[in-house]
């Protein structure tokens, strides 16, 4: 069965073939086509001048394309690498391509904290704690997005609340987007790499992370929820 | 048929060229046709891909002129087929023999295959247009732009394809045109193959690999070599073993 199945497109080509070959035998002289066929090609000579002049000779290339072999490429997103780098590294404040979508500040005296998700409502994203110099009883909590010039980023902060002792990450409400991305044709993509063989995304999706900066004496707990994903910039000792 | 006329092979192909030019004009509006029906395919996406994260859902639209690109092939394999069929009687208006009708129906699929592949691809190039308007694009994705010396060789490597393939038609129509037999035995022994590789391997391998023969090639002077090399062997066979019949039948 599934053989059959994967047979019907070749079955729709062969049909298609059948039918041009129908057609080809209808004599049509060119008087009578004339106008239709200088119609058609005049629109695709226009689309010509319309194309380079709504088509940016400089698009940003967030994906750097390295060719393994004939015909065969692969995708390096040296601008999510660095974003990264700065992230692991604590220097996301002086990082220029990341942007700060939301902001939390809670007063907190307590001498520990809490960093948990709700059960069953996960939020899946990397989280960067850093002791500030002072012990000056304040929290904040940053939710961070990579930004560069001409690429989308799609961000969704997750919900933060402080109760009790306890930092609470739970997951944004859902938003839905709908997006057109262009291809090179095959007969160009082989020389590009840039065809739909190989799906790439462009947007920037999902890559929020979340920045905490606590006072000096704080002392940190994790759970199940969140340990996987806490990274501590400047820490001695880990609780 | 007999002439006192004396004549070169090439001259009288020549001829035979610029009146098929002429007389085949309903070719090209064939291929406007399908060209259309494929850009109207296409308007939609050729493909789409979907997915989420973190509260986050997306559904994005793959746009490309591959329809266009694959649809103008179907129709250079399909004039091959026809002229094959056809090509020949209008031969027969001319002093000429066998050689000079499949030269000229040469140089009328090469005209052909570059008409296809300019057309083509600014058909693609359209569509572009079209969608980026009417979908109201805010990020198309780097692979939006083409630039012009890219926008050149998709044109030629349709070209070629396009070449390569009404060459393969050809073939196909002058075998089925002598042996009516391969009508249903061509297509069944293609199928016939394609069923009982996939039914023994789980994949169409050797036809794979045929194509990704000509679509994995990275440099475009390998491509134009390979595709010349083979479609001047398919012509050779068809110069070769479809060289005698020099009568109207």
């Amino acid at each position: 069965m599934t053989t059959m199945v994967s047979l019907i497109p070749l079955l729709i080509l062969l049909l298609i073939i059948v039918l041009f070959i129908a057609l080809s035998k209808i004599r049509i002289s060119f008087g009578k086509t004339n106008l239709v066929t200088g119609f058609y090609l005049l629109l695709l000579l226009t689309s010509i001048p319309v194309y380079y002049a709504i088509a940016e000779p400089k698009m940003s290339e967030p994906v750097k394309v390295i060719e393994t072999g004939p015909g065969q490429y692969k995708y390096d997103d040296f601008q999510l690498n660095t974003f990264y780098d700065a992230f692991s590294k604590g220097r996301l404040n002086q990082y220029k391509h990341a942007e700060i979508v939301a902001q939390w500040n809670f007063d907190y005296q307590e001498e520990r904290l809490k960093i948990t998700a709700p059960e069953d409502e996960h939020y899946f994203t990397p989280i960067a704690v850093e002791k500030k110099d002072a012990c000056d009883g304040k929290l904040e909590v940053f939710s961070y997005a990579p930004k560069f010039p001409k690429r989308l980023t799609l961000v969704n902060p997750p919900g933060i609340r402080l109760q009790a002792n306890k930092l609470e990450i739970s997951p944004p409400d859902e938003t839905y987007l709908k997006a057109v991305q262009f291809y090179h044709d095959f007969t160009m993509a082989q020389f590009t790499g840039r065809g739909t063989s190989v799906l790439r995304m462009n947007y920037l999706l999902g890559h929020e992370v979340l920045y905490l900066r606590i006072p000096k004496d704080l002392l940190i707990d994790t759970d199940k929820s969140t340990e996987d994903y806490l990274n501590f910039i400047n820490f001695k000792e880990i609780t | 048929m007999m002439s006192l006329t004396k004549t070169s092979v090439l001259a009288v192909a020549r001829t035979q060229y610029h009146y098929k030019i002429k007389g085949y004009t309903g070719l090209f509006f064939t291929l406007m046709a399908a060209q259309l029906l494929a850009f109207l395919f296409s308007l939609n996406s050729t493909g789409s891909s979907g997915g989420g994260s973190n509260g986050i859902y997306y559904a994005i639209k793959h746009v490309t002129g591959d329809v266009i690109i694959f649809f103008t092939l179907i129709w250079a394999f399909s004039i091959g087929i026809s002229m094959a069929k056809n090509g020949f009687k209008a031969d027969f208006t001319f002093v000429s023999n066998r050689l000079s009708s499949h030269l000229s129906n040469l140089a009328f699929f090469l005209t052909a295959a570059i008409i296809a592949g300019v057309t083509a691809t600014l058909c693609g190039l359209m569509l572009r247009v079209v969608v980026f308007f009417f979908h109201s694009v805010t990020d198309a994705g780097p692979a939006f732009w083409i630039a012009p010396p890219v926008l050149l060789s998709g044109i030629l490597a349709a070209a070629l394809y396009a070449a390569l393939l009404s060459v393969t038609g050809y073939l196909a129509g002058m075998i089925t045109q002598r042996y009516p037999v391969f009508v249903v035995l061509l297509p069944s022994l293609f199928f016939g193959t394609l069923f009982f590789e996939y039914r023994n391997t789980g994949q169409i391998q050797t036809f794979i690999k045929i194509i990704e023969f000509f679509s994995k090639e990275g440099s475009l002077a390998l491509l134009t070599l390979k595709v010349f090399l083979v479609s001047a062997m398919i012509f050779g066979c068809v110069i070769l073993f479809f060289n005698r019949t020099e009568v109207r039948k």
